[in-house]
């Protein structure tokens, strides 16, 4: 221990280059942590009293292997995500993430009560912000979405002007299993207060109970199906949002579509450009071809990164997507279908690997290109 | 360290192989899996109803810490439409992120059998487990 040493916060060295932003990291929220942010009468009335754990038990799909990575359970036993100094070794030190973007998929959706929704996710935020992004974010590595009810216009309204200026929270989650597609205009209160605040909105499948895991032919029987067909809520919500004209509209509005994949977004664009110059006077107020609204206001994460055979022809699909221009990396942390960021970054193509691994992100996320060096870069 | 070195040098370029003693069989029972610390990523040496296995500790898919995984069975068809049946429960494994499932006693993918992970010798010398083809 020199008493000469710098500090090294204004040493030389005092920041470092950002290399690795994951857009998709999930905490975990056991559900009696939460439970001192929900308010009353939601918080009596709807989880006292019960005999199991009510978050959990909403019937799901659920693959047969596991959903969390099983090596990702911290040493002192718990859920994996639910430790604080576990995931800063496990991600950013060993993964060597820079900036994480954090999605609570705890809570479960209510999709059911918009009010009760409104009020848990509410609680939720006020959680994350008390701990994840504040009392476990000393090194500032993490940013947050807060997570609002589509089904309560008013209240998200609400919701993201209490928490706008946070200087963490840089994103608006919406779950994309919904009951309409998000261009219609009950949602629009919700992408403008997003927009008017320079927030992403980022949606995240969260495998919402009931009728709204319908694929279009109804309910499959294996996990192993609905995953497959998970970007189909993406088609959805894309095709609404490009055709009823709100780029148009909100110019400023970023979208984030994540744990998506997006092999199926070159087809997707191809087809509503198609579509587009033949039907288009459909829809006067639609300027520009879909795929420049695409490109311009979406971004799709890499994670479940697709491996074809061969896996070279990956490349092709990169390359009719323009990849450098709106794929941001992901891992996915802690699920057991995580893409290792060290693993990730030697197999995409030379040229959009920095904008893959953290440009875009540091773009549309508003995020530094720099940070201040910490005690995970000395663990290194 | 012993006490007289090996002399390396005149024993080269014959091509030898090291082993290490991983414990007594009373301490490895069936079920168990041990991860020896050696070479870059660990080996799992498993004792399989008695027979003793060793697989490198890194998933050929993704580079998962393999040996971490949950030992189990192979979900296979069963005998009319809509069914299926486990067997082998103990003879397999489960890579602990995308849930690849490998034979034990061979290494191989049981998804792809093309594909298998590298697996080592284990001897069992007077009551002593023994990995070896280090």
């Amino acid at each position: 221990m020199g008493v000469q040493q710098a500090d090294p916060r204004t040493s030389a060295e005092a920041t470092v280059q950002v290399k690795v932003v994951d857009c998709d990291v999930h905490p975990a929220l056991p559900t009696d942590l939460l439970l001192e942010y929900i308010p009353e009468p939601w918080r009596t009335q709807f989880y006292s009293g019960q005999l199991s754990e009510i978050e959990m038990t909403t019937p799901v799909y659920i693959p047969p292997v596991q959903t969390l990575r099983r090596d990702a359970v911290p040493p002192s036993g718990g859920m994996p995500g639910s430790d604080p100094a576990f995931l800063e070794k496990q991600l950013l030190r060993d993964g060597g993430v820079d900036f994480a973007q954090l999605i609570f998929l705890q809570p479960r959706p209510k999709p059911t009560h918009p009010a009760l929704e409104s009020a848990i996710f509410a609680g939720m935020n006020s959680f994350m912000a008390d701990t994840w992004l504040g009392r476990h974010n000393r090194h500032g590595r993490y940013r947050g979405a807060i997570r609002v009810s589509p089904y309560d216009p008013e209240g998200a309204v609400r919701e993201i002007d209490r928490w706008a200026g946070h200087p963490y929270i840089n994103g608006v989650y919406v779950v994309p299993e919904a009951s309409a597609p998000f261009g219609q205009p009950q949602f629009l209160p919700i992408l403008e207060a997003t927009a008017r605040h320079d927030l992403a909105l980022c949606m995240h499948v969260t495998r919402t109970p009931g009728m709204r895991l319908l694929t279009p032919v109804g309910h499959p029987s294996y996990h192993v199906e609905i995953f497959a067909q998970w970007p189909l809520y993406f088609f959805s919500h894309i095709a609404s949002l490009v055709f009823e004209g709100v780029f148009e509209t909100l110019p400023n509005l970023r979208i984030v579509c994540q744990e998506a994949d997006f092999a199926w977004v070159p087809a997707l664009m191809w087809r509503l450009d198609n579509e587009w110059r033949q039907l288009g006077s459909q829809v006067p107020h639609v300027k520009r071809a879909p795929s420049e609204y695409i490109r311009e206001h979406f971004r799709f994460t890499t994670q479940p990164l697709d491996e074809p055979v061969p896996s070279e022809s990956l490349l092709k699909v990169m390359d009719w997507l323009e990849a450098d221009r709106v794929l941001m990396f992901a891992s996915d942390y802690p699920h057991y279908d995580y893409d290792d960021p060290q693993w990730i970054l030697p197999r995409l193509p030379k040229p959009a690997r920095d904008r893959i691994m953290f440009e875009n992100a540091c773009d549309f996320f508003r995020l530094p290109r720099t940070r201040p060096r910490d005690e995970i870069d000395e663990a290194r | 360290m012993t006490q007289a070195e090996p002399n390396l040098a005149t024993e080269r370029p014959v091509k030898r192989t090291e082993s290490v003693v991983v414990g007594r069989v009373e301490e490895l029972p069936p079920g168990s899996v041990t991860i020896v610390p050696r070479g870059k990523f660990g080996i799992g040496v498993y004792n399989v109803g008695g027979s003793f296995f060793a697989l490198t500790n890194y998933c050929l898919h993704r580079g998962a810490p393999l040996c971490r995984g949950q030992v189990t069975g192979k979900v296979v068809a069963g005998d009319g439409p809509y069914e299926s049946k486990m067997v082998g429960v103990g003879e397999f494994l489960r890579c602990p992120w995308h849930g690849w499932e490998f034979e034990i006693a061979t290494g191989r993918a049981v998804a792809y059998p093309e594909k298998a992970i590298r697996t080592y010798p284990v001897l069992v010398e007077n009551g002593t487990v023994i990995l070896e083809g280090l």
